[in-house]
This record gives structure tokens, C-alpha cells and sequence, in this order.
């Protein structure tokens, strides 16, 4: 067969021509045709791609028509019968023995949709529609039928009750188990050492500590009052501080039977001790420092307005 | 498309369709109206069987770029197939009555004691009566411009 391909211009819709064109040249074969003209295979393969695209033009007429939006076999044959093809010797001419295979064009992988996951039985066609037919299956019953799902809340008292204390006890023991199990744990039961942990104990080494200790709480007040007083008393009182007067003022406070403790100073002692509890005791409201350190707190200054020099 | 056309149905699967395309009738068109023409059910069914092994020589992919620039969104390989072997007959048969024109006109010339002559050669003026008869009108041009 000697036919020439034009193989000017490498475009997809060139290469479906020419694969129109070598389908024509294989028809021409079976017919029994060895060689063509050049211009004959290109008027053929015109008229081929002419009369694909008017069958599917028809074949779309009739499907749009019917209201579908995917052929089937009758629209194509009614597109046919009305482009005056006689439908009747395509089975026959299906059947005929001669025939020459060009082959498929070998794809490229498409990228495939993931199967969709069905859920329950669709439903199925009437009993007029043919079983042969190609109609799209219906969709899931889920996309148009909808049951409310969720369970109402329980509103017995005594049902509520039991749930909830059920809970916190699994709460209460789960958390400990896991803590024994994560942690140092004690078994209860010397024979099954996973039945029932316990939390080791962890023991300090001086006990009482934590008990004659004060709190954090107690030691921040007591330092902020503390220091309130250190800043009043340097001023109105620079009498020497016997050893007694220690900086820990809170013991001169909360222990007033240990000012009467010997000093050297016997004599000059219970004066001053004496005045320091009725000079405190006569200013009821503590007294104002010195230095305020919040600057919100300090009387208001007025700026100082310059004379602008006009 | 089709400027007129009426559908009558006698059957679920046969029917008759008179055709006037663009304006332009043939006697063709009316010798077409006969039961003889059309499919019956049981030879579709066997039709589309048939479709499902045998492969038109224009192949799938090609039929269905086709099909998708004349607007027809496909994923059936049977609908496919049915028209790429439709347009195939349709070339063929064509290409088959000038072949017939091509041996009535080689036997005439050539003579019957020489050599058979085994190369045919398919021109221009073999195909354009056959289209003719099919009342497609083909001018070719008679030289390069």
C-alpha cells in the first residue's frame, strides 16, 4: 500500500487524523484496493471524520432529547436510520470473515477514580426497562434517603445517678492505675502483684517538717509586712537594738513574753521594750513608708508649665 | 439537521422514520422506509455481542474524540464501537463500489489472455461516481493552482 502520511505538524489532532487515515487505508485493503491516489485517502478520510462527528451529533440530539445525558445503544441507531443507514446489514456486516485489525492505540495509564465505597443495596430498575440496557445504576439509598441518627438523653433520676457515680469510680480507679502502674507501686496482694497496686508510699526524711514549716502563702504576707515596718521603724526610732530587737520583728510580735528575756541593759530594756509595743499600739492603721514605691500610689505632682516665648 | 421528520412506532423495537435532510431528498430515501432495513431486538442483542470481540479497525480511542467534540460524553464501549463500525461500513461500502467500477472498467479495457492485473489502484475517478450514486457531490480540481 503505498500511501503517504503527512507528518508535518505533531499535534494530538493530527494524530487522531492519521489514525483516521490508516483506518481508511485498511478498508480500501479489504476491499481489495493494493495502492491510492493520495488525494482519494484524504477525501475519505475526510468524509469518515465528517460522518463520526454527525452520528454523534444525532446520537446527542436523541439522548438530550429523552432527557438522559449518556447515550445508548437506540439513540445511536435512530441517529444512523436517520442519516439513511441501513442498520440491518451491520450485523451482517459485523459477522463477515474478512477482516483486517489495525489494533488498539495503546493508552497512557489514566489517572482512575478510587471505587467508591457502596453503602447498602441500590435500588433497582423497573421491570420495563430491558435487562440488556446501559443505563447508569441508580446511587446509593443514603444520598436521598435520611434517618435521623443520635439517642436521646437518659432523663431518669435514678439511671443518671448510677451512671454518674459509676463513672467517677472508674475515673478514680483508672487514674490510679495509673499512676501505680507508671510510678513506684506496692502490691496489695502478695500472690497477684498486677491485681491490685498501689501507690508506694514516699516518705520524707524528717517527717515533721512540713508541719512546723509555714506555708508559702504565710511567708510572702509576713515578708511584705516585714518590710513595711523596717522602712518606718528607721526613722522615729535609732535607739541601739539590743540583741533581743533582731530584724525578725515577727518574734518581738507574736512572742511578747520573750522581751522580758536578760539582757545587759536590765534596766534600760523594759522602757524601750515597753515603747515599742505602745508606739505600735497606738498607731492602729499602718503607717505611711517613706517611699511609696507604686508610682500609682504617689501623690500627684503638677508638671511644670514653661512660659513659651513667643 | 433535519429540517422535518416524523416517527411512528409499530412495535417497541421496530419503527419507521421518514427523512428529509438539509432539503435535499433521494430516491434513496424513500426506497429506505422498509422493515427489511431495520434491526430487530434479537439482532441487536446480537449485534451488541458481536461488538464485544470484534474491534472496528478504527480504533476506540480515536471514535471517542470524535464522539466528544460532537458533544457526546461516553464511558459504554458498546456505543462506541456500534458507531465506529457504522462509519466503517459506511466508508467501505463506498470504497466497495469502486471496486466494482474499477473491475468493469479493467475488464473491459484489459484483455482476458494477458496477465491478471493484481495491483488495482483506487483514483479519483472510480470514487467519484460511487459518491455520486450516494448523492455526495466531490469536485476535484482539475489542476494546481
Amino acid at each position: 500500500m503505498s500511501s503517504e502520511m503527512a507528518s508535518e505538524v505533531l499535534s494530538p489532532e493530527n494524530g487522531f487524523r492519521q489514525s483516521l487515515t490508516m483506518a481508511v487505508a485498511a478498508i480500501c485493503l479489504e476491499c481489495g484496493f493494493e495502492s491510492t491516489e493520495n488525494i482519494v485517502l484524504e477525501t475519505l478520510t475526510e468524509m469518515l471524520q465528517s460522518y463520526l462527528t454527525e452520528v454523534g451529533n444525532g446520537t446527542r440530539a436523541y439522548y438530550e432529547h429523552s432527557g438522559r445525558t449518556i447515550p445508548t445503544d437506540k439513540d445511536v441507531i435512530y441517529a444512523l436510520s436517520e442519516m439513511g443507514f441501513r442498520n440491518k446489514s451491520l450485523l451482517q456486516y459485523s459477522r463477515r470473515g474478512k477482516r483486517i485489525n489495525i489494533g488498539q492505540i495503546v493508552k497512557t495509564v489514566d489517572t482512575s477514580n478510587p471505587p467508591v465505597l457502596q453503602v447498602g443495596k441500590s435500588k433497582g430498575f423497573p421491570t420495563y426497562v430491558p435487562e440488556n440496557h446501559k443505563y447508569p445504576h441508580f446511587p446509593d439509598p443514603h444520598s436521598y434517603i435520611r434517618t435521623t441518627t443520635g439517642q436521646k438523653p437518659e432523663t431518669d433520676y435514678v439511671i443518671l445517678r448510677e451512671q454518674a457515680s459509676a463513672q467517677k469510680r472508674d475515673v478514680e480507679r483508672a487514674l490510679t492505675r495509673f499512676v501505680a502502674r507508671t510510678g513506684r507501686s506496692h502490691p496489695l496482694l502478695p500472690d497477684d502483684k498486677n491485681a491490685f497496686p498501689l501507690i508506694e508510699a514516699q516518705p520524707h526524711l524528717i517527717p515533721y517538717l512540713n508541719a512546723l514549716l509555714p506555708s508559702e502563702h504565710e511567708t510572702l504576707k509576713l515578708f511584705e509586712a516585714t518590710n513595711d515596718q523596717n522602712n518606718e521603724q528607721k526613722e522615729p526610732e535609732k535607739d541601739p537594738e539590743t540583741p533581743s530587737k533582731s530584724k525578725n520583728r515577727k518574734l518581738k510580735k507574736k512572742r511578747p513574753s520573750n522581751e522580758t528575756t536578760p539582757n545587759i541593759d536590765a534596766p534600760a530594756q523594759p522602757e524601750t521594750n515597753t515603747e515599742t509595743p505602745v508606739v505600735k499600739e497606738s498607731q492602729p492603721t499602718p503607717p505611711v513608708p517613706s517611699v511609696i514605691h507604686n508610682p500609682y500610689l504617689r501623690p500627684v505632682k503638677k508638671p511644670k508649665l514653661k512660659k513659651k516665648a513667643r | 439537521m433535519v429540517n422535518t421528520g416524523e416517527v411512528s412506532f409499530l412495535s417497541e423495537f421496530q419503527f419507521i422514520i421518514f427523512v428529509k435532510m438539509n432539503g435535499v431528498t433521494s430516491d434513496r430515501d424513500v426506497s429506505d422506509v422498509n422493515e427489511d432495513f431495520q434491526l430487530d431486538g434479537g439482532q441487536m442483542n446480537d449485534l451488541l455481542q458481536q461488538l464485544e470481540t470484534y474491534t472496528p479497525v478504527i480504533p476506540d480511542g480515536v471514535a471517542r474524540h470524535y464522539l466528544n467534540r460532537a458533544g457526546v460524553n461516553t464511558t459504554d464501549p458498546a456505543v462506541v464501537r456500534l458507531i465506529a463500525l457504522a462509519s466503517q461500513k459506511f466508508i467501505s461500502d463506498i470504497v466497495n463500489d469502486a471496486m466494482q467500477l474499477n473491475r468493469m472498467k479493467g475488464s473491459s479495457q484489459t484483455s482476458r489472455g494477458g496477465k491478471k492485473e493484481k495491483r488495482s489502484l483506487l483514483t479519483m475517478e472510480d470514487l467519484l461516481p460511487s459518491l455520486a450514486e450516494r448523492g455526495i457531490k466531490v469536485k476535484k480540481p482539475s489542476y494546481y493552482p
